[in-house]
């Protein structure tokens, strides 16, 4: 998702899409995150990971002695529907840009 | 030429003791909470090749020629189920005979050495069901809303406030470590 967190304008214009990133932690974590990181796509945080289970992304990945949530990505198309939903297999496992640009051209041409 | 000779007949043998002791190294067992990388039994079983990121592994880790510990079988359904692959190790020199749960993380979940009562279905089934899986959102189905806080503190954002204006492209990031 690094690659796209300074896009918020370029996805906002070619592909109507507005980009979020959700953090499972409490605000006072996702604020001094926020300050390290170069993003203008809003950072949110979920300190109940409300998200997680309401998606069904349940599965813990034990790193650094602590049980945490697999990172996923997911599209929602204008109708409020879930459009693709990528779920990493491990901490590092992020879909490829090319992946979710398809997604996108393919809600374009709808 | 003292020097050299307190080399030849001090110092090799001590580098030569040492050089063993790195190839061999000492006999780890795992305990529940290790990670098992780099660990012999990682290694034996293929983890990282073929376990890491896909599926849960029951090791029977086994001290031959008698196997003291009789694990129960499992169904191949209830494998496909939780998504486990069986492996059984023959254990190093030092090691006991002990049933392991690793999951896909790479970390052990559960242990169980006790020779002398054997291991019911039923408890093996009950620690199996402790292992959490994803049951992902069918794709096409509405999307759950959510409305959350940003960094800033004030802004909030709702997901139904875009509906029939703009896709909205999420992604759930690790938390910090």
């Amino acid at each position: 998702m690094a690659q796209f967190a300074t896009h918020q304008k370029l996805f906002n214009e070619k592909y109507d899409t507005v980009v979020v990133a959700i953090k499972p932690e409490p605000l006072s974590v996702i604020a001094k995150f926020k300050d390290t990181e170069t993003m203008d796509i809003p950072l949110l945080a979920d300190p109940g990971s409300s998200v997680h289970e309401a998606y069904g992304i349940v599965e813990p990945y034990h790193f650094h002695r602590r049980d945490m949530y697999l990172p996923a990505t997911f599209l929602v198309d204008k109708e409020g529907n879930l459009k693709w939903l990528y779920i990493g297999k491990r901490n590092s496992d992020r879909p490829a840009r090319e992946l979710i640009l398809e997604q996108l051209l393919q809600l374009q041409h709808r | 030429m003292l020097f050299l000779r307190l080399c030849r007949y001090l110092l090799t043998p001590l580098f030569i003791f040492m050089f063993t002791i790195g190839i061999t190294g000492t006999v780890h067992t795992l305990e529940v909470g290790d990670r098992v990388f780099g660990s012999q039994l990682a290694m034996d079983i293929g983890f990282v090749e073929h376990c890491h990121g896909k599926a849960n592994v029951y090791v029977i880790n086994y001290v031959p020629p008698i196997l003291k510990l009789y694990p129960p079988p499992i169904l191949e359904e209830f494998k496909r189920k939780y998504n486990i692959r069986v492996a059984w190790r023959q254990a190093a020199e030092d090691e006991e005979t002990a049933l392991f749960i690793i999951d896909k993380s790479g970390y052990v979940r559960w242990k169980h050495t006790d020779e002398t009562t054997n291991l019911t279905i039923d408890a093996l089934t009950a620690e199996f069901a402790k292992l959490k899986r994803n049951t992902p959102l069918p794709i096409g189905s509405p999307a759950p809303d959510f409305n959350l806080t940003e960094a800033d503190g004030k802004t909030t954002f709702k997901l139904s406030d875009y509906k029939g204006k703009k896709n909205v492209l999420v992604s759930l990031l690790l938390q910090t470590y």
